[in-house]
Formats: C-alpha cells, sequence, structure tokens
C-alpha cells in the first residue's frame, strides 16, 4: 500500500467510527462534537484530492457554521431529560432493512460503473479556483445557478427569522 | 510546496514534453539540488522576485504540508500540558474540587438554558458563511471578465444584503 | 548573496544530497522541519509578546513593568511559564473528562495553524495555498469549537456563558472580518497570501482601502476576544469565562493562544493591507522583506495593545448592534462601489484607480458617520424616557465612526 492509501483508510474509518459514535452516543453535545469530527476527517479526504476549495467550504461552512449551529440547539435544549429516553423504535428493523438495500444498491451503481481501477485524470494547469469564478459568471456555465443561490440564501434568511421570530415571542410569553 | 532555487534572471524553461528535469543542471554552481521542475511551469504558479525563482514541488502536495504541520501542531500544547501533569503536584480534595463561582456554594444544574436569540445570530452568520465561500471565487475571477461580471456578483452580494435588512427590520437583531 | 533562506535551504540541501540521501526524503525532512520551525518560533514567539504587552500596557499606565527577572524583565514570562508548569494539575470531577482535556489543544491548533500560511518573506513560507484566504477563515473555526467545548465541558454557569457569548461574538464578527478580505482577494485577483502580496507593488491595499482594513482590525480584535471585545472572559461579569475551570499550563495554553493570536492579526493586518514583506529594496534582498514584514506586524500588534489599553469593555447589545448593524452593511456597500469602480477603471493607470478607491472609501466612511450620527441624535431626543445605558448606545457607536474617519 502506497502512504496515500493507508491516510485514506485511517481517515476513512475515522470518519466512520465518529459517524457511528455520533448516532449512537447518548450525550447529545459529545454526539454534536463527534460529528465535527467525522466532518474534519471528510475535509481531510478532500484535502488528499486536492479540492483545495471544499476542504475550506468544508470546514468553514460545516465546522464553522452549521455544526456550531447544531452544538448550540443541542446546549439550548434540556439536556439532562435526553439521556434516558430510548435511542430506537420498534421500526428500526425495517428501516436498517431499507438502508442496508439503499447502501447495497449504490455500491452496485458504482460497481458497474467501472471507475475503481482507473487513474483520475490529470488537473488542468490552469488554477481551478480561477477557473470555478469564470464559470460562476459566465452565462454559458453557472450564471442562473449563482444567482438562484443568493436568492435562495435570502430566502432562507427570511425563513429563519420567521421561525425564529416565534420562538422568540413565545419565550417571552411564557 | 515551494522549493526555493537561485537561477539565472533569463532562464527560459523549455515546456515542450512534460520532461522532469532535475535541478541541478541549471543551478551555475553545480551543487545538487533535490527536487523537479513541473512540466506545466508558468507565470501563474511561480514569482519572479530578482534572481530567485520559486517553483512548485510535485512530491508534497500543498495540502500533504498542512497536514504535516497540524500532525506536528498536535504535539505543541500536549507536550506543555504532559510536562505539567508530570512535574505538578496532585492533591485533590472535596472543597477545591467544587465549581468555582466566587466561592458561593453553586445551586441547581449547571446547564441551564439560554435565549433563543444566541440561536438567530449563529441562522444569520450561517448565511453570510455560505454566501462568503460563493463570493471568494468570484472575487478572484470578475477581473477577467467584462463588467457584467463584476455585476453579477455585486447583485448577488445586494440580495444577500436585502435578506439583512429584512432581518434588522423585523427587530430580529435587536438583543433581548 | 542577499537572501539568507535561499542560501540556508541551499547548503542543507547539498548537505543532505551529499550524505546519499534519496531527493524524496530529502523533502520530507524539509517539509517537517520548516513546519517544526514555524511552530516552534511562533510559540517561542509568544514568550517575547506577553513580555511586550505588559511592558507597553505599563508605560501606557505610568507604572514601570516587569522589571525584576532578567534584563528589563524580559525573563518574567519564562519565570511565569515555569510556575505554570509546576502548578497543581487540576481536573474537575464533574466535568466532561474528554472534550475538557481537547479544549486546549484545539484553541493552540487553531492559532498556530494560521501560520502554515503567512509568507514571512518573498522566499519563506510554510506553503502557498491558493485558497489560502479561505483557509484563514477556516481555520479560525478551531479556536471557536475549542472555546465552545471549554465552555461546556467545566460543568460551569460561568463558563457557559462565556461559551454562549463566545458564539455570539465570533461567530458574528467573522462576517464582517471575511468581507473585508474579499477586498484584498478582489484587488489582487487571487486568494493566495503570497500572491496578495506579490499585487502589492507600488500600492498598497490598505492605502486604496484603508476602510477594509480598519474593518479588518476591528472585527479581527473582536475574533481575538481582546479589549474592548473581551466579553467572553469579562473578569467583572463571569469571573474569567469559558477557562474559569482550568488552571496551571491548561489555562496557560489558552492564554498562549490569545496573545499568539493578536500578533497573528498584526501580522494578517500587514500581509492584507499593509504589503507584507515589501518595501524599498525587499524584492532584491527578501531577508530585508522579512525584517519589514516583522516591524509591520509588530506595528500591527502595538495598535493592538494601545486599543486594549485605552478603550472600556462595550455591552453584548452594543457589541451585537456594532457588528449587524454598522460593519456589515459598511462593508456589503463598500465592496459592491469597490468592485465597480475598479471594474471600470481596469485600463486606466494606477494612480487614477487607486485614487477613485480611495475616493469610494472616503464617501461610504463619510455615510456611515453621517448616518450614525444622525441616530444618535434621533436616539437622543427619544431616550428620556429610557435606562441611560440604552441611550448612550449610538455615542458609543458614533464615537468609532469618528476613529474611521480618523484613519482614513
Amino acid at each position: 500500500m502506497t502512504l496515500e492509501q493507508i491516510l485514506f483508510l485511517v481517515f476513512a474509518l475515522i470518519g466512520l467510527g465518529l459517524a457511528l459514535a455520533s448516532v449512537t452516543m447518548r450525550n447529545l453535545v459529545r454526539s454534536a462534537f463527534a460529528l465535527i469530527g467525522c466532518l474534519f476527517a471528510v475535509a481531510a479526504l478532500f484535502a488528499m484530492l486536492d479540492a483545495s476549495l471544499f476542504v475550506v467550504a468544508q470546514v468553514a461552512v460545516y465546522v464553522g457554521a452549521i455544526a456550531t449551529l447544531i452544538v448550540l440547539v443541542v446546549m439550548l435544549t434540556r439536556l439532562e431529560q435526553q439521556e434516558r429516553i430510548p435511542q430506537t423504535h420498534r421500526y428500526w428493523p425495517a428501516a436498517a432493512l431499507l438502508a442496508a438495500v439503499i447502501v447495497a444498491g449504490v455500491a452496485w451503481g458504482l460497481w458497474q460503473y467501472g471507475f475503481f481501477d482507473q487513474t483520475p485524470p490529470a488537473l488542468p494547469a490552469a488554477d481551478p479556483i480561477v477557473e470555478l469564478g469564470r464559470a460562476l459568471v459566465d452565462p454559458e456555465k453557472f450564471l442562473i445557478p449563482f444567482e438562484a443561490v443568493s436568492v435562495l440564501l435570502l430566502s432562507a434568511l427570511i425563513g429563519a427569522v420567521l421561525v425564529a421570530g416565534g420562538a422568540n415571542k413565545k419565550e417571552r410569553t411564557e | 510546496m515551494f522549493h526555493v532555487l537561485r537561477i539565472p534572471r533569463d532562464l527560459k524553461v523549455p515546456r515542450d514534453d512534460g520532461r522532469i528535469f532535475l535541478l541541478y543542471r541549471l543551478s551555475p554552481d553545480r551543487i545538487p539540488r533535490c527536487g523537479v521542475i513541473p512540466f506545466d511551469f508558468s507565470p501563474h504558479n511561480c514569482y519572479h522576485t530578482g534572481h530567485f525563482l520559486l517553483e512548485k514541488s510535485i512530491m508534497i502536495s500543498d495540502w500533504g504540508f498542512i497536514g504535516i504541520f497540524f500532525f506536528l501542531a498536535i504535539f505543541f500544547p500536549i507536550v506543555p500540558i504532559l510536562t505539567g501533569v508530570l512535574l505538578g503536584p496532585h492533591k485533590p480534595g472535596a472543597v477545591k474540587n467544587e465549581t468555582y463561582e466566587c466561592g458561593i456554594r453553586t445551586r441547581g444544574p449547571a446547564r441551564i438554558q439560554f435565549r433563543a436569540s444566541y440561536y438567530l445570530y449563529a441562522l444569520v452568520f450561517l448565511i453570510f458563511d455560505i454566501e462568503a465561500v460563493f463570493l471568494f471565487p468570484w472575487a478572484v475571477a470578475h477581473g477577467q471578465f467584462p463588467l457584467y461580471a463584476a455585476v453579477e456578483g455585486v447583485l448577488f452580494l445586494f440580495l444577500i444584503g436585502a435578506g439583512l435588512a429584512y432581518v434588522w427590520r423585523k427587530g430580529s437583531l435587536s438583543w433581548r | 548573496m542577499g537572501d539568507l533562506f535561499t542560501t540556508v535551504s541551499n547548503w542543507l540541501n547539498g548537505i543532505l544530497a551529499e550524505a546519499g540521501i534519496p531527493p524524496e526524503a530529502a523533502e520530507w525532512i524539509f517539509a517537517v522541519g520548516r513546519a517544526f520551525l514555524l511552530g516552534v518560533s511562533g510559540l517561542l514567539l509568544v514568550v517575547f509578546l506577553i513580555w511586550f504587552e505588559r511592558k507597553v500596557v505599563a508605560r501606557m499606565q505610568d507604572r514601570i513593568g516587569p522589571n525584576r527577572v532578567g534584563p528589563y524583565g524580559l525573563f518574567q514570562t519564562l519565570a511565569d511559564m515555569l510556575k505554570l508548569v509546576l502548578k497543581e494539575d487540576m481536573v474537575p470531577p464533574q466535568a466532561d473528562k474528554i472534550l475538557f482535556h481537547l479544549a486546549p489543544v484545539l484553541a493552540v491548533i487553531g492559532v498556530v495553524g494560521l501560520w502554515a500560511v503567512i509568507p514571512l518573506a518573498a522566499t519563506a513560507y510554510g506553503v502557498d495555498l491558493n485558497v489560502g484566504v479561505l483557509y484563514l477563515a477556516a481555520t479560525g473555526t478551531l479556536g471557536t469549537l475549542g472555546i465552545l467545548m471549554a465552555g461546556w465541558s467545566s460543568r460551569n454557569k460561568f463558563a457557559l456563558l462565556g461559551a454562549f457569548r463566545t458564539v455570539a461574538q465570533l461567530v458574528s464578527y467573522s462576517v464582517p472580518a471575511m468581507l473585508a478580505m474579499l477586498v484584498p482577494v478582489m484587488l489582487s485577483g487571487t486568494m493566495s497570501l503570497a500572491g496578495i502580496v506579490a499585487a502589492q507593488d507600488g500600492f498598497w491595499f490598505g492605502v486604496a482601502a484603508p476602510l477594509a482594513a480598519l474593518v479588518f482590525l476591528i472585527a479581527s480584535l473582536a475574533e481575538v476576544a481582546r479589549a474592548p471585545f473581551e466579553l467572553l472572559e469579562a473578569e467583572s461579569e463571569i469571573v474569567a469565562g469559558f477557562h474559569v475551570e482550568y488552571s496551571g499550563i491548561r489555562f496557560g495554553m489558552f492564554f498562549a493562544a490569545e496573545f499568539l493570536h493578536a500578533f497573528t492579526i498584526g501580522a494578517l493586518l500587514a500581509v492584507l493591507f499593509l504589503g507584507g514583506w515589501r518595501g524599498p529594496g525587499a524584492a532584491e534582498f527578501p531577508t530585508l522583506g522579512a525584517l519589514y514584514f516583522a516591524a509591520k506586524s509588530f506595528a500591527g500588534y502595538f495598535l493592538l495593545v494601545w486599543v486594549r489599553a485605552t478603550l472600556p469593555r462595550i455591552r453584548i447589545d452594543q457589541m451585537l448592534d456594532f457588528c449587524w448593524k454598522v460593519l456589515t452593511p459598511a462593508m456589503i456597500v463598500l465592496i459592491g462601489a469597490l468592485v465597480l469602480v475598479n471594474r471600470a477603471l481596469a485600463g486606466t493607470s494606477m494612480w487614477v484607480r487607486n485614487g477613485a478607491l480611495l475616493g469610494v472609501n472616503v464617501l461610504v466612511a463619510a455615510g456611515v458617520i453621517s448616518l450614525l450620527s444622525r441616530s444618535q441624535s434621533q436616539s437622543h431626543a427619544g431616550a428620556h424616557g429610557r435606562a441611560p445605558g440604552k441611550g448612550a448606545q449610538p455615542c458609543a457607536l458614533a464615537g468609532m465612526g469618528d476613529e474611521a474617519e480618523a484613519a482614513s
């Protein structure tokens, strides 16, 4: 095995282990931090692919913003109650079966595609960040999605305010 | 990762067929250098600074160096802490172990609930964070396009700004 | 010769090649050695920074400062470190052990990690990432996580309060900080820090966009959580905030991380807005460039110390209002105007373009100040029925706006 393969296995195992831990742990804050660790392992995998923008976006957005939000929400809830309720409900065998079928389907599909033994294409000589930036503003490429993202973010912002605004009012009347 | 070399000012690097050059051939004083010049040698990945040339190495990638750096950085705090654990005395006591709240005995659970306002600020931040990740590639590339590319980015920015104005108008940015 | 770094690295390369070490192994040795040197020198710098800050603050408060241990008290910090290492290592039994141990480690990594990409001179830096600026933003989140972890795992109300304030503050101020970092990226057309320094040939971005530099400084000040933004460890309100249960060298790690972070802000200000290692003769002699860079970084750090010794702490509502209602809208308007002006004047000479950018900065700053003073007079008119603290709030904001005017 080359060093890269070993590192890939290490990061993949860390990521999977922490993902499992974040699902099974009883302590919600700990499981949120396990999720953060898992996101970091994914960032490390991106780094091994030299996908620079993905690495920083993964850490800045997922770890920095989304995971912080999750930790915050978990801290805002009443923790001590959560540690006593059961972690599964009675439909879990059906859910497990469904999950297994989906994983098998995805694995089969990937296998059929057959890119496991292909070498990846060489990266273009130009800076991929510049290429991405050009693609974002090029009307023939991703201009519409780029602007649509801003509308999406705008609606997310408004939605967040409406939802949280209701929560705030309720809190004050209590 | 960059390798630092001293090479002539008027150096022309052939970039015909992707051959890899050993660096000591280029060096005037024939000292062997470890390193290679990649064939996609261009002003883009090198900066002429006087008669020095910085050139990208292909053995350890940029993120490989970051990985090494973080691996070492883990030990920077761990070594002093372990030293402290080994050298310091260890005499716990009932009073010493109490939660430190200025000498007043602590009451109730420590993990109390907080107001939901904190949550709202984190949400607005999340939106701006995602926006920034899109804006940075645009900021890099907008100069290579006509004016409309710049206008598109500004439109993107102002739409988010409108969202901020809405949140502000709703009074959600006021601390209470 | 002129360049110390190249000479040393060539010399070492020669030694390694003579000894028959294959180039791949030599490159690994170089990478590890460079990473080690960068990190260790960063942490050793803290010893000097603490002495520097204590001395400067003492002078500003008409005291002498540390003066007993070593010449001019230089070894005072070493003695303090020794004391911290020899202190009892206390872990509160009620704490969440794993997260409690992890928090100081994360806090240090989040700061030391920044130095992997900062160009110290034309030929001396760890690595030149093509997403360098975003890397800075991403690595900064590690520190936030460390503080959040410390606050929650301590099982102490004050620590948790400090952690919550952290989220509100660090998370809020990283928005104007990122928007301010967008300006150098936009003007240089690259996210690599070495590229940004290389692009400041002739004109520093801090001269072309002083308002962006000022916003970056204020927002970074909040991200380091130093006065006037040290709400998360406000001694008089919440004891020591998130690290109240930490003692000995564990506390020392948070302390060292904070000081190194403050200096790093000075270094980033130098790289992004003050031309990094650029100066007369620096392109020919990179060693000289390293000196320029150090001087600029220390100037930025001195500014931070000065602010700390001068301004009182602000309240949490003032802190949040100033971020979301002053800095962020101002940066959005500024970026929009800067991009359009910069793009419209792309073909003109350097002087015309930078002069126009400077004009845009002055206009935006003037607009912000006039809006602030108007809202101040309005709230003064309506402030009689309200608490005095509420009425005083726009005054503090207008005061900061005045500084913007003075700096630009």
